[in-house]
Formats: structure tokens, C-alpha cells, sequence
């Protein structure tokens, strides 16, 4: 697959991947684009689009509210294939981020084609179990598409074995026990998790939740192959008072800590 | 496929239930499983258990016959109301509550949330978690609050803290989702109490487990006061905990009509009948019917009563509705209210709005030929309603 040639070419370059993630359609459906474009500019390899839903169980006030205002000016799991293909122009691998529901509704194997038209590489379900995958993992391998695994510090090692087994593209590492954007993972735990999930699987694994800046994304980044920014990016156009300052703010985040990570690990340029 | 009352291990009901959740939760839901399976074997839980329902709780609870509402009606039906609004704390929930903290107990577990729509369910995990001195903190949707102010007031005094949820349409869905990232955030110390029949295995399974000592009752009470079974079972249906509590005793008996009242709402306002008009969809992880629109973003639903005010419905439910088992029906906000003014008057109980809806449906049995003999899940009292029927009476 396409993804995971992806994140193995850019660990075997010894760099850590920087994935922003960003809600389509907030604060609105341009400035999102324009964010996407952003990411694609700083060299973000992979780029995380997160489609809105009603009720985001795992997600923390920053991602619930910037969900809402995204419905309120209604994004759809369809319109934000535009956001995809946004991705895929700018240089970057496009991984869509939706709850299970919405899927459910296009029906999985419609939505897959039709992700895949758009240029989607893989996708991440936060609420679809391990054991649920049947109903998605397959529809997408026919499209070309990875089902992104997810796992977390309370997952038992028999269990990550269990998921590392089938899962392609990158390994997901819930990074804190909690929701996104709420407490922010401590190195050493986060290193620990990571060589649990290690002896399972050389896949290359991301780190997401709680990542708040470049420090933490150095910090996080030591114990894995990349991390994923996505409140903090966010956070950026609910604290500044227009789309503007607000893109800027979260451009300027994003190319900081991409350079705190090329300085840290001193990357070759691509 | 298994049979309703038999639910499959993997927490299916046919195409419903299942397991839909973030990871973080999924270690925490499997040692659930295995402390419920465990604890179903264990007699010193079982006795433990009775001798609270019994002691504390009041059980058993009478079923009561309602003669004058009867007459009411048109003397056809045979009408008895299973008095679980008469269980410590005004509603059935405390069967439930009392069975997951014993559960809670053996897992070491030394925090319990829980989420409440109507007050009900958070008044009886807050005089549980009193009862045992565990921490308690209840997730109540601000729209809620205002509309069941007593049951706010009951929580605090017994110690709960109750936390406002003020995202999406601040009621008991909203307050669900927000009970479950704090059980993400804090799964290894924390029990999750969930109300209804609703969410991951194994909380169907387990919650209608711990409300199935209604229909037990229920079933027997009949048996000795009328020798035979009811032609109807009738129960109102918000995630469904009172109707799987009363229907559990009934799934084998095919003879007995099991009919799920939702609700109807109002014209303007919209209406909570998952059942009758929701299509297959997850939330809060389960699969089930649910209220939805087209691009499957979950939809905003209302009732007056704020324990039915949700959009989804237990998986086993749905399973019984969508096999023809269960007849799901709709009552609408007006015809709950003159429902629970019909049985104040008549009966001298007041029942909760929720109940209501059942309650209101009896005028549709009383026009219905092969109803002779009913028995109606009374499942709480209306004290807690008073707030919204002076406003009611005043608008």
C-alpha cells in the first residue's frame, strides 16, 4: 500500500514524521484547505483529515467544538473528500479520520471507492473495536486503502499482538490514557508503550493525543517514528479572532515544530 | 442464531449490539464481562445482592391493580401497574445501580460515574455510592437540570458531585458522551454505571440482568393473582431499562404481547421513537436503531420527558421490535401528560412522565380486542416532574 511505503521510506530517511490533524471544514472549508496546503509546505508526509460527527466520544472540547462549528456550516463525509484531494495535491498522504456512523450511512464499501477516487491513503475509526474491523478492513484493502489500528496504554500485550498482526500504513498510538487535547503523554510512559507495541510489530508508529508543541512532539517523537498534532493546530483559530491570524498562528506551530524535530534528529532534506 | 432472551457471547442481539468503542476502553469493558460472568456464578454475590434489593431497596414491589383508572377506560382491561415507582429512590434504576456497584466492589474499582437524563438514574447510583462510601460524580445535561431540579437537589444532598454538560442538545445523550471520555480518562480507577440497556457489551446484557428481578416478580404476582399470564406486557422505552426489566420474564411466553411505548414528542418540536422510525446505526457504542439523518450525524430528538429524550435504543430491544417479538409504539407529549393527570386522579399515584407514555397507551388497549389482561411497568414516581408541568400548566 501506498501509505505504508510512505511512512517506511520516511523512517528509513531517519526522520520523524510530523501529522497534523486537521477538522475539514473548521474553522471554515477554505481555511481548512488552506491548512492542508500549509501542512503539505512544511513536508508533512502524512496529513489527517478529521470528518466532524455529532457526538465524538473520544475526542476533548477542542476537536468537539471545532466538529461542531464544521456541521453548522455543513461538512459531510462526502465534502470532505475535497479535503483529501486537497492533501494529495499538496504532497501529502491523506489519512481521513471519521467515526464509525457516518461510514455506516454511506455504506463501507461506497465510501471506500469513492475515498479512494479522491486520493485517500488510509483511515482511522476511534470507535470501531478491534474486533468490528471485519465490517471495514476489507472494502478498504480492495480500494487499496489501510485501516489504521489504533493502540492504547491500557491494551494488554496479548492484545496489541493481536491488532499489530493485521494492521498496515502506521500504527496509531493513543499516547495518554484519555480523550484528545487534554493531558499530555510523559516520555518515559510513552517510551515504555512504544517498546510494548514493538516486540508486536516494525511498522512504523505514530503517537497522537496531548501532543501540545514542538517540545512535546521532540519528546514524544524519541520512543516512535512520528507524531500527530491535532487540538493544539486547532486550538490556534478558537483563540485567535479571525480565520486569518488563526491559519497563521497554526502555520507558524506547525513549522516550528517541524524544524525542533529536523534539529533533534537532524534529518536529510527530501 | 441465539434467542432474545439468551444473548450471544459476543454481545449480539441478530444484527445489533456489539462493541464500539475506543481501545482505551476496550481492556476495561473485557474484565467487566468476566467480573458480571463471575459474579452470575457466585452465590455470596446473588444473596448479597437480594438482601440489598430487599432491605434497601423495598423489594419485592407490589403489583397493584387499578380499578377505578379500569373503569375509567370502559371496565374491559384488567389493569395492574408493577409498582417499581414505590423502589427506594422513586424508580426502578436501583435494581441496576446496587448490582453494578457490588460489581464495581470486586473489581477494585474506587470511583463510579454515571450519566442521567431524567434525575432517576443518578439520584439511585448517588444513594448507592452513599450507601457503600465510594465517589460518585453524575455527567447531567443542562436542559435536564432545569427540567428535573429536585433530583439535582436529591444527588447533592447525598453526596454526589453533579457535573453539568452543556455541548450538543444538553440532554442525556450529550451527558452519555461526556460520562464516557471521563471513563477513557480514567478507566482504570473508575466504574462506569450506565442506566439503560444501552452501550458496549456488556452493559445490555448485563444492565437487563440486573432489572430482569422486575418481570420475575411481575410474572409471578399474576400467576397468583389472575392464574394466568397478561394478554399485554407494556413499558415505555427511552434506552429501555424498565421495558427489558418487565419483558425479560415474558420473551418465552409467546402468548404475551410485549409492547414498547416511545416517545412521540410534539409536532413542532420533534419526537424520541428510535424504534419506531430510527435505522441502523452506532452510538455510544453499540449498533442499534438510531435516530439519524442522511449523512449519519446523529439527530436532534425531543421529548417532554427527559428520560426518553434520546436517540438511540438498546440493541436487545431493537433486535425484539425488528424480529415482529415487540410492538413498538409512540405516545405523544400531550397524551403522557393527561395520561399521568388520568392516574393522579383516579388512583392517587403520581407517575413519572417517562411512565406516563406507558400509561398512555392503555387507551389504545382499551380499543383493542385482544387485550383483556394488562401489566404496566409503573417504572418511577413524578415528583421530580413537578418543575415541568407548572411550566407547563403556565405556558
Amino acid at each position: 500500500m501506498i501509505l505504508e511505503q510512505t511512512t517506511r521510506e520516511f523512517r528509513t530517511a531517519g526522520r520523524k514524521a510530523l501529522v497534523p490533524f486537521v477538522t475539514a471544514g473548521f474553522p471554515d472549508e477554505a481555511t481548512s484547505l488552506a491548512l492542508i496546503r500549509a501542512a503539505g509546505e512544511t513536508g508533512c508526509p502524512v496529513v489527517e483529515i478529521g470528518v466532524p460527527f455529532s457526538d465524538p466520544v473520544a475526542d476533548g472540547p477542542v476537536i468537539q467544538q471545532a466538529s461542531q462549528r464544521a456541521l453548522e456550516q455543513g461538512m459531510t463525509l462526502r465534502r470532505a473528500f475535497d479535503a483529501v484531494t486537497a492533501a494529495r495535491e499538496h504532497g501529502a498522504q491523506p489519512v481521513m479520520m471519521t467515526y464509525l456512523n457516518p461510514i455506516l450511512r454511506m455504506e463501507p464499501a461506497t465510501f471506500a471507492r469513492e475515498a479512494a477516487q479522491a486520493g485517500c491513503a488510509g483511515v482511522i475509526v476511534p470507535d470501531l473495536g478491534f474486533e468490528e474491523t471485519g465490517i471495514l478492513r476489507p472494502v478498504l484493502a480492495d480500494e487499496g486503502l489501510a485501516l489504521i489500528d489504533l493502540a492504547a496504554p491500557t491494551t494488554p500485550d496479548d492484545r496489541l499482538a493481536r491488532i499489530a498482526g493485521p494492521a498496515a500504513g502506521f500504527l496509531y498510538l493513543v499516547a495518554v490514557t484519555g480523550v484528545t487535547g487534554t493531558c499530555s503523554p510523559v516520555a518515559e510512559q510513552l517510551a515504555a508503550f512504544a517498546g510494548r507495541v514493538r516486540a508486536s510489530t516494525d511498522l512504523p508508529l505514530y503517537a497522537g493525543f496531548g501532543i501540545d508543541g514542538p517540545a512535546r512532539a521532540v519528546s514524544s517523537a524519541e520512543a516512535c517514528d512520528g507524531v500527530i498534532m491535532g487540538s493544539a493546530l486547532l486550538r490556534c483559530f478558537l483563540e485567535e479572532s479571525d480565520s486569518a491570524a488563526g491559519l497563521e498562528r497554526a502555520r507558524t506551530l506547525l513549522i516550528e515544530t517541524r524544524q525542533a524535530l529536523d534539529d533533534a534528529w537532524g534529518g536529510i532534506e527530501i | 442464531m441465539s434467542t432474545s432472551d439468551t444473548p450471544a457471547i459476543d454481545g449480539r442481539f441478530g444484527r445489533f449490539g456489539g462493541r464500539f468503542v475506543p481501545e482505551t476502553l476496550m481492556p476495561g469493558l473485557i474484565e467487566l464481562e468476566a467480573a458480571h460472568r463471575a459474579a452470575q456464578q457466585d452465590e455470596a454475590f446473588q444473596v448479597e445482592l437480594s438482601g440489598l434489593l430487599r432491605d434497601f431497596a423495598g423489594r419485592p414491589t407490589p403489583l397493584y391493580r387499578a380499578q377505578r383508572l379500569e373503569a375509567e377506560l370502559g371496565h374491559r382491561l384488567h389493569i395492574w401497574l408493577k409498582r417499581e415507582d414505590l423502589l427506594h429512590t422513586g424508580a426502578h434504576k436501583l435494581n441496576n445501580t446496587l448490582g453494578q456497584v457490588l460489581l464495581a466492589k470486586r473489581m477494585g474499582k474506587t470511583r463510579i460515574i454515571a450519566e442521567t437524563g431524567a434525575g432517576q438514574h443518578g439520584v439511585a447510583t448517588a444513594a448507592t455510592c452513599a450507601r457503600f462510601g465510594i465517589g460518585c460524580t453524575v455527567y447531567m445535561g443542562e436542559v435536564d437540570i432545569e427540567r428535573q431540579a429536585p433530583n439535582l437537589q436529591r444527588m447533592k444532598l447525598m453526596g454526589a458531585e453533579v457535573r453539568p454538560v452543556d455541548s450538543g442538545s444538553r440532554t442525556l445523550k450529550d451527558a452519555t458522551s461526556e460520562a464516557i471520555r471521563d471513563w477513557v480518562a480514567h478507566v482504570e480507577s473508575t466504574h462506569y454505571i450506565i442506566g439503560s440497556v444501552v452501550g458496549p457489551h456488556p452493559y445490555p446484557t448485563l444492565v437487563a440482568d440486573f432489572q430482569r428481578v422486575i418481570g420475575q416478580e411481575a410474572r409471578a404476582q399474576i400467576l397468583n393473582r389472575e392464574g394466568r399470564l397478561p394478554s399485554h406486557a407494556v413499558a415505555c422505552v427511552g434506552g429501555g431499562s424498565n421495558a427489558m426489566g418487565l419483558f425479560g420474564a415474558f420473551l418465552d411466553d409467546p402468548d404475551v404481547q410485549l409492547v414498547a411505548v416511545e416517545a412521540g414528542g410534539s409536532p413542532g418540536e420533534g419526537h424520541a421513537s428510535s424504534l419506531g422510525r430510527g435505522q441502523d446505526g452506532v452510538l455510544h457504542g453499540a449498533m442499534s436503531l438510531l435516530l439519524q439523518d442522511s449523512e449519519g450525524q446523529v439527530a436532534p430528538v425531543h421529548s417532554i420527558s427527559a428520560g426518553l429524550d434520546y436517540p438511540g435504543v438498546g440493541p436487545q430491544l431493537a433486535h425484539l421490535a425488528d424480529r415482529g417479538r415487540m410492538q413498538a409504539v409512540s405516545a405523544t407529549d400531550e397524551e403522557a401528560v393527561a395520561a399521568l393527570h388520568r392516574l393522579s386522579t383516579c388512583e392517587g399515584i403520581l407517575p413519572a412522565l417517562e411512565s406516563s407514555h406507558a400509561l398512555a397507551h392503555l387507551a389504545v388497549l382499551a380499543e383493542d380486542s385482544t387485550a383483556d389482561l394488562v401489566v404496566l411497568n409503573l417504572s418511577g414516581r413524578g415528583d421530580k416532574d413537578l418543575p415541568s408541568l407548572q411550566g407547563r400548566e403556565g405556558s
